[in-house]
């Protein structure tokens, strides 16, 4: 049986014309290739036969005439693939989320070497930017109450970033304290859900944000910034495009090298998705934008597919789906990055992560949790494998 | 500025959230939420009705041009050969701001998601125009996907036929029922294989006598040979379904025959089909990936696709059997499958088993395909890797579409009844997140 460890990338098919997706990169002849109006379709005969070219590998419309119009259906299709992949990113940085986001948000505790030894795993793996932890009151995120060890304990590596969460300025300086190189604050689109989650005003929120990145830029911090709700709050309802472009902007004034776009609960489908990218691409540079979507409706792949069309190359996700979404319990939050990465590779686009170890880092921590895979990638191959 | 972000809004927003009860109560607007159709949900659902045409549209600043193509209805009846009629419309570029009306669930027509040009028009600050090109690129990769999707519901047979438990027929019947009345518009009701092989759907006679009378769905089977043929008509069937694999490993593993064996019997139940004047619809089996031979070359997949549509099948449907498939492999089989069969005739069938089959639908959507299979519930493992999930669930499908503004003609808060009222019966999870999401949402709100 063959191995379908790998998922099938354009590299395992045989050289068909198809191959031409690979050597396509140039925006301009994007656009004259869009400037075809669908009508020079079809300029052959509807019922003239097809013949297979075995030069080009394609099915050709015979037509009559000798000339150039019988291509009009072979560029019809040609610019299809194109239309919908070009300019894929070659390289996606996946930032991985599980080890804050992901047990933040799971019911049963981990002790701290388990902890470490997970993140350990993860950069293992190939990943360049682990979430270590969260220096937020014990009180409201229990399960990260050893923020401190869990920072301190890390085998730090080179060229590898352990951002941390720091909700205010004391959050900030126990970070500092033990040991934090890049701090993460966090905003919402949505103003009832900041009331409710963090206490504050969205206006509020950012001005203590302000005095935070204020500290980071003096001690030559990175800081990252993330926007949540960015399509839909427990109790607004949908969000205003308009609302993320402002809160995203103002975390990018205030001095954050990246902006994590949250849709929080999940029910973000492509067409808001795009809309909202829009909105904030008009006020941030792609390349500092991540998308960080919630599989709570089945649709994260489906909107990391549309955001790297769009031109990111950002993508925050979990191993094996850790952290399940506190508005609707039971069902799923974070997207596994097992399934984003298979997806990735399959497009052909490199991640740097060995999907193999990072499957193995998945299954230790579920082990640990006592939970289910919640990536069906790994599921799947795990399955086939035993 | 104001009245363009409330427009933006209104695509957006339910009449209940917009209420004051809503916004008081947390709970209230859960519930608002669940049932807003526009964060996908659609769970009001949309009602068959046709689709506007385009003389909706007139009032958005594109203007239909005298060479514009005649409008064309979504139509969920008129089963020909001739198909469906899909309202596609050639985006066309403007230079002016421009609106799409997307219509939103409730028949709420509303500004869609072209608003990038109100963005521009209200923010004058642009960080390049590579950024500009790609905003536009984003509204193209989004407006330009077809304004009708057909689903075609394989719960209960490819669901069925893959569950490890046996379902009573008076189930099976209620099922097909439930499904009918969502809207779906073609369900695949069961399969006349021996029961030798497929235990499960053993009382595929009793199933369709039961329900060969439902009104406005199609209700294909699968027949594998004329004795099957023979038995499906017998039995009040008005359609039926032939399976070719594209690769030759999968072939004679799972029929015992080459790929060209196959084909030549499944010209003989065409002929016998197409002189009871029944449609008949063709599947490719491991489209991407077979578990035998590991990669199938795109031009596999063209040769069957043509060999079934030129004996007479009205739509080929394109499985990845095996879900290994991602819109890197997904295209280029596409594009091989499109350069022989028009795409109108053609349908995706994705297995969810590494989570890819939404992203693979989508683009597939952008590529031109508006036929989409789908299992409701997810019914229907993996037979490959035991325990793996198979099937992408309908409800997920369905979620996703209504966000895009696509018509589907089908309820979504009905399917996900149906799905409840299966798995009940089987005894298992739903497969769909969407529907678990949605359950889960509404139930804490009713506790309120």
């Amino acid at each position: 049986m063959s191995s379908l460890e790998e998922p099938l990338g354009l590299g395992d098919l045989p050289k068909l014309s198809i191959n031409r997706l690979g050597s396509f990169s140039q925006p301009s002849a994007y656009r004259r290739a869009a400037a075809d109006d669908r009508n020079t379709r079809n300029s052959c005969n509807g019922g003239a036969p097809m013949v297979f070219h075995a030069n080009s590998h394609a099915w050709h419309q015979q037509c009559r005439q000798a000339d150039s119009s019988c291509d009009a259906v072979e560029v019809e299709l040609r610019d299809l693939p194109r239309k919908v992949m070009w300019d894929l990113p070659s390289f996606v940085k996946i930032v991985e989320v599980g080890p804050r986001d992901g047990l933040q948000n799971e019911k049963g505790n981990v002790p701290t070497s388990v902890k470490i030894q997970l993140i350990h795993k993860l950069v293992a793996a190939g990943l360049s930017v682990v979430e270590a932890t969260s220096f937020v009151s014990p009180k409201w995120v229990p399960q990260l109450a050893d923020a401190k060890e869990v920072l301190k304990g890390i085998q730090l590596m080179p060229n590898v970033r352990y951002p941390v969460l720091t909700p205010n300025l004391r959050g900030f300086e126990a970070a500092v304290a033990a040991g934090a190189k890049e701090i993460a604050v966090f905003a919402s689109a949505s103003e009832s859900f900041s009331k409710s989650n963090i206490n504050c005003t969205i206006e509020e929120s950012l001005v203590r944000y302000r005095d935070v990145t204020a500290a980071a830029k003096k001690h030559g911090l990175l800081i990252r910034g993330y926007v949540s709700c960015v399509i839909g709050c427990p109790v607004e309802g949908a969000i205003d495009p308009s609302k993320v472009a402002y809160v995203a902007k103002e975390l990018y004034n205030m001095g954050c090298s990246e902006i994590s776009l949250g849709d929080t609960i999940g029910v973000g489908t492509p067409g808001s998705v795009v809309a909202m990218l829009e909105a904030v691409m008009s006020f941030v540079p792609v390349d500092k934008i991540a998308v960080h979507f919630h599989d709570t409706y089945g649709q994260a792949l489906a909107n990391i597919l549309v955001s790297l069309q769009m031109g990111l190359s950002i993508v925050d996700s979990s191993v094996s789906g850790l952290g399940g979404c506190p508005y609707a319990k039971g069902a799923t939050g974070n997207v596994a990055t097992e399934d984003v990465v298979y997806m990735l590779h399959g497009l052909g686009i490199e991640t740097n992560v060995d999907l193999n170890k990072l499957m193995e880092a998945g299954d230790y921590i579920s082990k640990h949790l006592g939970r289910p895979l919640g990536s069906k990638t790994a599921a799947a191959l795990r399955k086939l494998t035993t | 500025m104001l009245a363009a972000s409330t427009r933006v809004c209104s695509r957006l927003a339910s009449p209940h959230a917009s209420s004051p009860a809503a916004a008081a109560a947390a709970a209230a607007a859960a519930a608002a939420l669940a049932s807003s159709p526009v964060l996908g949900s659609g769970m009001s659902g949309l009602e068959r009705q046709p689709a506007p045409t385009v003389a909706g549209f007139g009032d958005t600043g594109r203007s239909r041009g005298a060479d514009d193509p005649p409008p064309r209805s979504c139509s969920s009846s008129g089963e020909s050969r001739e198909g469906y009629q899909w309202n596609i419309l050639p985006y066309q570029r403007q230079p002016m701001p421009h609106q799409r009306k997307v219509t939103a669930g409730l028949n709420h027509h509303v500004s869609g998601a072209s608003c990038s040009s109100l963005y521009q028009q209200s923010y004058r600050y642009f960080s390049s125009s590579s950024d500009q090109e790609r905003i536009q690129a984003g509204n193209k990769l989004i407006l330009d996907l077809p304004r009708c999707v057909k689903i075609v519901e394989v719960g209960p047979r490819d669901g069925l036929q893959n569950e490890k438990d046996t379902v009573p027929t008076p189930v099976k019947v209620e099922l097909i029922r439930r499904l009918a009345a969502s809207g779906l518009s073609v369900v695949e009701a069961t399969s006349f294989v021996s029961p030798k092989w497929v235990p499960q759907l053993a009382d595929a006679k009793d199933v369709m006598e039961a329900v060969r009378n439902i009104e406005g769905v199609r209700l294909p089977v699968l027949t594998p040979n004329i004795k099957g043929f023979e038995a499906a008509i017998a039995a009040g069937a008005k359609e039926i379904a032939v399976f070719a694999s594209a690769s030759e490993g999968f072939s004679k593993s799972n029929i015992n025959c080459t790929i060209k064996e196959s084909l030549a019997r499944y010209n003989d139940v065409a002929l016998a089909a197409k002189e009871k004047e029944i449609p008949v619809r063709g599947y490719v089996s491991c489209v991407v990936g077979c578990p035998v031979d590991g990669p199938v070359p795109p031009s596999n997949v063209a040769y069957v696709a043509k060999e079934l549509y030129d004996m007479g099948c009205y739509e080929v449907s394109l499985g990845d059997t095996i879900g290994v498939g991602t819109p890197g492999t997904v295209v280029p089989m596409l594009e091989a499958a499109m350069s022989v069969v028009p795409v109108e005739k053609l349908a995706v069938h994705f297995h969810d088993t590494y989570g890819q089959s939404l992203s693979n639908i989508l683009i597939s959507l952008q590529m031109g395909i508006n036929v989409v299979d789908s299992s409701v519930a997810g019914l229907g493992g993996c037979p490959y890797a035991k325990g793996a999930s198979g099937n992408v669930a309908t409800e997920d499908v369905v979620y996703m579409l209504n966000g895009l503004g696509i018509r589907t003609g089908v309820d979504l808060g009905k399917v996900m009844a149906a799905g409840e009222f299966i798995c009940k019966h089987l005894g298992r999870q739903s497969g769909s997140k969407a529907a678990t999401a949605l359950s889960k949402v509404t139930a804490k709100a009713s506790k309120l």
